[in-house]
């Protein structure tokens, strides 16, 4: 028995079960005004994607920004960077259940349901950067009376794969960790209501067998879900570094991006969770202290973050090379240089204020950072992409790019399918897992020798 | 069971049973579709009525002259399907040997164009040709009661039209006046001050080794550039020089072994300085027309050493040649002094009598024809080609005549104030005969019936006499079938002699050049390139073809020297405002920094408030520079087509004699993958950066040949132009290079692994072959090219009706969403494999010729096959190697390029 006593650990332990319950399926259903007319934004932004895509569809790809020599610019950037924020959920539900991290628990329903709608919002921009999208199923390895199989030598084909893989696993991972919570939903709710969520939890009773499979296979995802973390976002990195472009061509790539994509992931997170929150009631489950380490491993990111870029520059004066040189110069003070200085404050520089007890427990800044961090690696991944290709090898074919309203259009109008998904989603089915909150309190009674409650 | 089969059965009629309701109905409505089908005319594929060899698919191939410039340079028309696709110039042909310009490669658009008038006009309302020409016959007749005349403006036509005229106005009173701006008047006077014969002569320039040139715009558009090119070619295989004396930057200085700036109007002085010096080496005199070393190197601002330097080369060549100043701001001081310095050298015995813009006006018969028309001499003015309402004297003085009838073709300023428009036929549809210079005639002959509803010209002009005129019948009587199918018939020039050199050394007025003055600033007007006197204006080829000087599209700039604009608070793309006494034109700067501090280039062509003739109150340029007062109007960019032309020691545009610190080394042991198997062929090419003049005349050729889209101003200037070869151009140490880039066909080539669909992949011939229809544009195949030649689709680029009759049908036209590049003209290769294969033969070194180095003036273009150690292309890369010449772009990357450049040699060095 301990005499020093978490006070957190403590307001855990002495939660009631149905308190939980009461929580966090309570605030299902039953919207808002507030509500709607945040849908009402995010579906503005989503029609205004569709129809801009719609638009250039019809009338050319050349109504985006892309140009001689900067083939890849705004789509691409946002194709990673959405890419990117997946993977900190994985990281969240998966790597840290591997290691038992307790303060996951709260969070990682949401999270995951953040990389599932990135996941697929970001399968849809190698599509929308297609010169000819109605012709995109050649790269599908599927066969066909053409008898051609696509290039597997080409890092797009990789990508194909990666991100159908991590879309299919984390999908599923994540319907399993639902289903315990929809049966308790399917138990409570009537009608049409209840149809679904009985069609939805496929005859879970909770009965000793089935909880035993159950926690075989959240296992077995777990750990399958865990090297996709790693590996997906290197493959999407490897776009870039089995180039010859200076700049792209680096074997820092792979741990870079992977390291970058946690640290967006992780904001987004914050910048999801805050409100969320805040506006479900959920302050008693999803606590300040989960937040703060969500701050924590922010910094830890944002130090690695950092170390790659002094190491890419250093790299870059190191060897000699002067195109690789050119190239760095580039970034730091030419065509582009507002968007790097903005990457380099917002993603190395930012993230150390949570080194402050006080700015990290406290939620407006946890806020504010979340989407500095976030615009950062936005422009990481823009500065990356743009400034490489706009100063590659022959001078004559420097170019620079000017962002056209299209382009504008669809990735800020990403953003409104993703949260149109997360705000229907959170409303439908529990953002907090309630069977693992229960059995977290029912660990931490144990822990502290408290009696075992009954529910 | 009974019953049940025979429901079935009754079931089973009854479907196939047509009842007769439904049968009538079925034919009435098939026989209406039927009946819609008849009675509509047929629209004629082939426009013939006695085929002559066409088989469709197979291309005939017709001889023809270019008409865009005075040069004539000959040409080959290939026609399919009675359509002609493409120029190309005729190997037979002494003024150009096969090679053609860039406007001369772009000029098939002439007779494409869709804003070409298809049919008579009045005022602008279509009207038929019959009213049309009664109408004029009525002109005609009030015309002569009044007493007044008639009078024939027209650019520099042919034998034909001239004859047509004669003829004309041997039954009605009246002028033919051939009138141009480009009328090379000093030149005339100058040989006239020194053989007392007012003509522009031609010269057979065939083996000359050393070419001193005082302006003269010699690769770019004086008089025959095409001819000057493949001298230039030869002389660089010989090991010979070229030397720049010029106030003004231009391709032929850049191109120049050395370029020298001379002050403002300071060549005059410079050529006496070695008009001196030759005629005394030769122990000749230079009359009046000498001047001392001090004097000249103070006035032309070359130090005497240069001058005594550039003399002694001329004395020691063996076949030098001198060239005038330039075409429109030289003096006939200057040229009479050329010409004295090519006598005293020998080189007049290359004199092969008067070139035909000698029949140009001067601008003493313009303003004589102007001040007639302000009299009101002239009751009807005929146009064709001049184009007199672009030059404000003219303008202003033929707006007095009543009637105007224009037999253009195409729109332009004198067909906006034309009373009647009756269109002429374009060179590809009619009859001509073109005679550069005496005893080379040379035919102009039609590829198809004429597109719209056109008349020949000479028949126009000699049926307004009530003659007839049989353009076949006249051309048949000087040329028999086989100087037709040749295109040109050469003979001993009759009449033409050597000319006497007696110098009018009292006609010179002195010291300095015309023009000149020690303080302000001076214009210099030059030919376009590519528009040369605005008659190219509404070619959108042209237009979109960058401006190799300037590396600008669709825009006309000021060219001027950064020391005058720093002083004048300019900085590049800003709008300048120059004034002379005159007028004023407004453009926008560009900051070349390799002419005259004083002296600002403005090209002629291009109509609007950039146009240089807003400045000048007569009919012609006066000789010399134009005084001006420059002033800045407005902050601005100007939008370039390269990116940076400073090479930052990447080694791109090399030449011999360059430092050699920093080279790349190029490690042979980094092979990871096998070598590239070519069995038979492995195309490849060699490009001379010794020869390249950045005319541009491969890239048009390209165009034409490739179907390349027109993207317009704005789409070129954001980085999207289509063009598959570009003229590249890059500083080096000692002074300005082109460099001819195209996708260099690498046998590891980037671009091919990371195509998602295989789309690009390697070719069992060398070529790395993108396959237009498995193309989906993701584009990382451009994002892997390190010379970024690969050109994407954005929009759907299709040409209108008719231009789309000019495409070439050998080769794809791409849609939206798709990469194009460079193929090394594949659709050539595979013809020629095509009919290799038939006749059971491998192909022969020369039998494939793309378009680039089919045109180029210079040969810098070899193109062959890499494997046969015999072809061209090996020798002239082996005979590189061994001097130390050849390399390749981005070597070290281990791409393995098939295209070797050639560094470029500079054989004048200015001695320390």
């Amino acid at each position: 028995m301990s005499v020093i006593r978490d006070p957190d650990a403590e307001k855990l332990a002495r939660m009631e079960f149905d308190e939980v319950d009461r929580t966090v399926e309570g605030s299902l259903w039953r919207p808002t005004k507030f509500y709607f007319a945040g849908l009402a934004i995010t579906v503005g932004l989503l029609l205004m994607f569709k129809g801009a895509w719609i638009d250039q569809v019809i009338r050319g790809i050349g109504l985006s920004s892309k140009t001689n020599p900067a083939g890849w610019t705004l789509y691409i950037t946002t194709f990673v960077f959405w890419v990117g924020i997946a993977h900190s959920g994985t990281l969240i539900s998966a790597i840290l259940y591997l290691f038992r991290a307790k303060w996951r628990t709260s969070i990682y329903r949401a999270a995951e349901a953040m990389t599932v709608f990135a996941i697929m919002t970001a399968g849809l921009f190698p599509l929308i950067h297609l010169g000819r999208l109605w012709r995109m199923y050649y790269i599908l390895p599927i066969p066909n009376q053409r008898e051609l199989w696509p290039n597997f030598t080409s890092p797009l084909m990789w990508d194909v794969v990666a991100v159908n893989t991590y879309l299919t696993v984390s999908t599923m991972f994540f319907y399993l960790g639902l289903i315990p919570d929809i049966a308790s939903l399917r138990d409570r709710t009537h009608g049409l209501k209840h149809r679904i969520y009985a069609l939805l939890a496929l005859n879970w009773v909770g009965s000793e067998n089935q909880w035993r499979y159950y926690k075989q296979a959240y296992m077995f995802f777990a750990a399958l879900a865990t090297p996709l973390v790693i590996s997906v976002h290197s493959v999407v990195s490897w776009d870039f570094a089995v180039s010859i472009i200076p700049g792209w061509h680096s074997t820092i790539f792979a741990p870079y991006f992977v390291a970058g994509a946690i640290h967006s992931g992780l904001a987004m997170v914050l910048t999801l969770l805050i409100p969320l929150r805040s506006r479900m009631k959920y302050k008693n489950l999803i606590r300040l202290v989960d937040l703060e380490n969500v701050a924590k491993t922010l910094v830890f990111t944002g130090l690695i973050v950092g170390y790659s870029y002094i190491t890419e520059f250093f790299v870059a004066w190191y060897s000699g090379n002067g195109f690789e040189k050119s190239v760095f110069l580039y970034r730091a003070v030419g065509d582009y240089k507002a968007f790097f200085w903005t990457m380099f404050t917002c993603n190395a520089i930012v993230p150390l204020f949570f080194l402050s007890k006080r700015i990290r427990t406290s939620i407006p800044w946890l806020f504010v950072i979340s989407i500095l961090v976030n615009i950062g690696m936005w422009c990481e991944r823009f500065v990356i992409i743009t400034t490489s290709l706009s100063h590659d090898f022959l001078p004559y074919s420097w170019g620079t790019i000017k962002m056209t309203p299209t382009d504008l259009m669809i990735v800020i109008g990403s953003f409104g399918l993703f949260l149109t998904l997360f705000l229907i989603f959170s409303k439908t089915l529990p953002p907090v897992a309630t069977t693992e909150m229960k059995e977290a309190i029912e660990l931490e009674r144990e822990d502290l020798g408290l009696a075992g409650g009954a529910h | 069971m009974k019953k049940k089969f025979r429901r079935q059965h009754e079931e089973a009629m009854r479907c196939r049973a047509v009842s007769r309701r439904h049968f009538l109905k079925a034919a009435a409505v098939l026989s209406g579709i039927a009946a819609g089908g008849c009675g509509r005319s047929r629209p004629k594929i082939f426009s013939y009525v006695n085929e002559p060899e066409d088989t469709p698919g197979v291309a005939t191939f017709y001889s023809s002259t270019c008409r865009e410039c005075p040069a004539g340079c000959g040409t080959l028309l290939r026609v399919r399907e009675n359509r002609p696709v493409k120029i190309e110039g005729n190997p037979d042909h002494p003024v150009n040997r096969g090679s053609l310009c860039a406007r001369g490669q772009a000029g098939l658009y002439r007779l494409y164009d869709d804003k070409r008038f298809r049919g008579p006009l009045k005022r602008g309302a279509p009207i038929g040709w019959q009213q049309a020409l009664r109408s004029v016959h009525e002109t005609l007749t009030d015309v002569s009661s009044e007493g007044k005349r008639v009078l024939l403006f027209t650019g520099l036509e042919d034998l034909l039209v001239r004859e047509a005229a004669e003829s004309l106005f041997k039954e009605i009173p009246g002028r033919h006046v051939m009138g141009e701006p480009v009328n090379y008047e000093t030149v005339k006077e100058g040989f006239f001050r020194v053989t007392g014969r007012r003509e522009v002569p031609a010269f057979d320039l065939e083996g000359v080794d050393f070419i001193l040139n005082f302006g003269a715009e010699i690769f770019e558009t004086f008089l025959s550039p095409v001819e000057y090119g493949r001298v230039f070619g030869a002389l660089r295989e010989r090991g010979g020089s070229a030397v720049t004396i010029a106030s003004r930057s231009s391709l032929t200085a850049d191109t120049s072994d050395q370029a020298f700036v001379a002050e403002p109007g300071g060549e005059l002085a410079a050529a006496r300085a070695v008009l001196s010096l030759v005629a005394e080496a030769k122990g000749r005199s230079a009359g009046s027309w000498g001047l001392s070393l001090e004097e000249a190197a103070r006035e032309s601002g070359l130090s005497a050493a240069i001058l005594r330097q550039i003399a002694r080369a001329l004395l020691k060549a063996s076949s030098p040649f001198v060239f005038p100043g330039a075409a429109l701001s030289g003096s006939a001081e200057l040229a009479a002094v050329v010409f004295l310095i090519n006598e005293y050298l020998g080189s007049m015995s290359r004199y092969r009598g008067p070139h035909a813009v000698a029949a140009l006006a001067s601008a003493e018969e313009l303003e004589d024809v102007a001040a007639r028309a302000e009299r009101g001499e002239y009751g009807l003015l005929l146009c064709h080609g001049a184009d007199p309402f672009s030059v404000p004297r003219l303008a202003k003085a033929f707006s007095k005549i009543k009637t105007i009838v224009s037999f253009d073709s195409h729109p332009n300023a004198t067909t906006a104030a034309a009373t009647y428009v009756l269109p002429a036929d374009t060179p590809f549809e009619t009859w001509g005969l073109y005679e550069p210079r005496p005893g080379l005639l040379s035919v102009v002959q039609p590829t198809r019936e004429p597109l719209f509803d056109t008349r020949p010209l000479p028949v126009l002009l000699a049926g307004l006499a009530g003659k007839t005129f049989d353009p076949l019948g006249r051309v048949k009587t000087r040329m028999d079938r086989g100087d037709l199918r040749l295109g040109v018939k050469e003979s001993s020039p009759r009449g033409v002699t050597r000319p006497e050199v007696k110098p009018r050394w009292d006609a010179f007025s002195g010291g300095g050049g015309a023009g000149r003055s020690k303080e302000g600033l001076h214009l210099s007007v030059y030919p376009s390139l590519l528009l040369y006197d605005g008659r190219a204006e509404g070619n959108p080829y042209l237009q979109e073809i960058p401006d190799p000087l300037n590396l600008v599209v669709w825009r006309t700039v000021a060219e001027i020297h950064p020391k005058a604009a720093g002083e004048l608070g300019v900085t590049e793309g800003d709008w300048l405002e120059i004034s002379s006494d005159h007028g004023t034109i407004r453009l926008k700067a560009k900051i070349q920094p390799r002419g005259a501090e004083r002296v600002i280039g403005v090209a002629l062509g291009r109509s609007g408030a950039s146009n240089p003739w807003s400045l000048v109150p007569t009919a012609v340029f006066p000789a010399g520079l134009i005084p001006v007062s420059v002033k800045k109007v407005r902050d601005d960019r100007l939008p370039l087509v390269a990116g940076d032309t400073d090479q930052h020691e990447r080694r791109i545009a090399r030449e011999v004699g360059e430092r050699e610190e920093g080279e790349h080394e190029i490690d042979p042991n980094l092979e990871l993958y096998d070598e590239a198997k070519h069995p038979h062929y492995r195309w490849g090419m060699t490009i001379d950066l010794d020869r390249c003049t950045g005319c541009s005349a491969c890239v048009a050729a390209c165009m034409i040949e490739n179907n390349i889209p027109i993207v317009g101003e704005k789409q070129v200037n954001y980085g999207r132009e289509m063009q598959w070869i570009s003229i590249q151009r890059y500083e080096t140490e000692r002074g300005m290079m082109s460099l001819p880039m195209l996708c260099q066909q690498c046998s590891k080539a980037p671009c091919e692994p990371v195509c998602p669909v295989y789309a690009t992949h390697h070719s069992s011939e060398g070529l790395n072959v993108q396959t237009y229809n498995r193309c989906i544009g993701t584009r990382y195949c451009a994002n892997n090219c390190p010379y970024k030649v690969r050109r994407f689709n954005w929009f759907d680029y299709t040409k209108p009706s008719p231009v789309k009759e000019m495409l070439n049908p050998d080769v794809t036209v791409r849609g939206v969403g798709v990469m194009e590049k460079c193929t090394f003209c594949i659709q050539r290769i595979r013809r020629v494999e095509i009919d290799a294969n038939i006749e059971r033969r491998p192909i022969h070194d020369g039998e494939v010729i793309p378009a680039c180095a089919q045109t180029c003036p210079t040969e810098a273009i070899v193109f062959g096959n890499l494997k046969d150690e015999n072809s061209r292309v090996r020798k002239v890369q082996r005979k590189a190697e061994e001097e130390g010449r050849a390399y390749k772009i981005l070597e070290f990357l281990g791409i393995e390029p098939a295209v070797t450049y050639l560094k470029r040699r500079r054989n004048f060095e200015e001695e320390v």
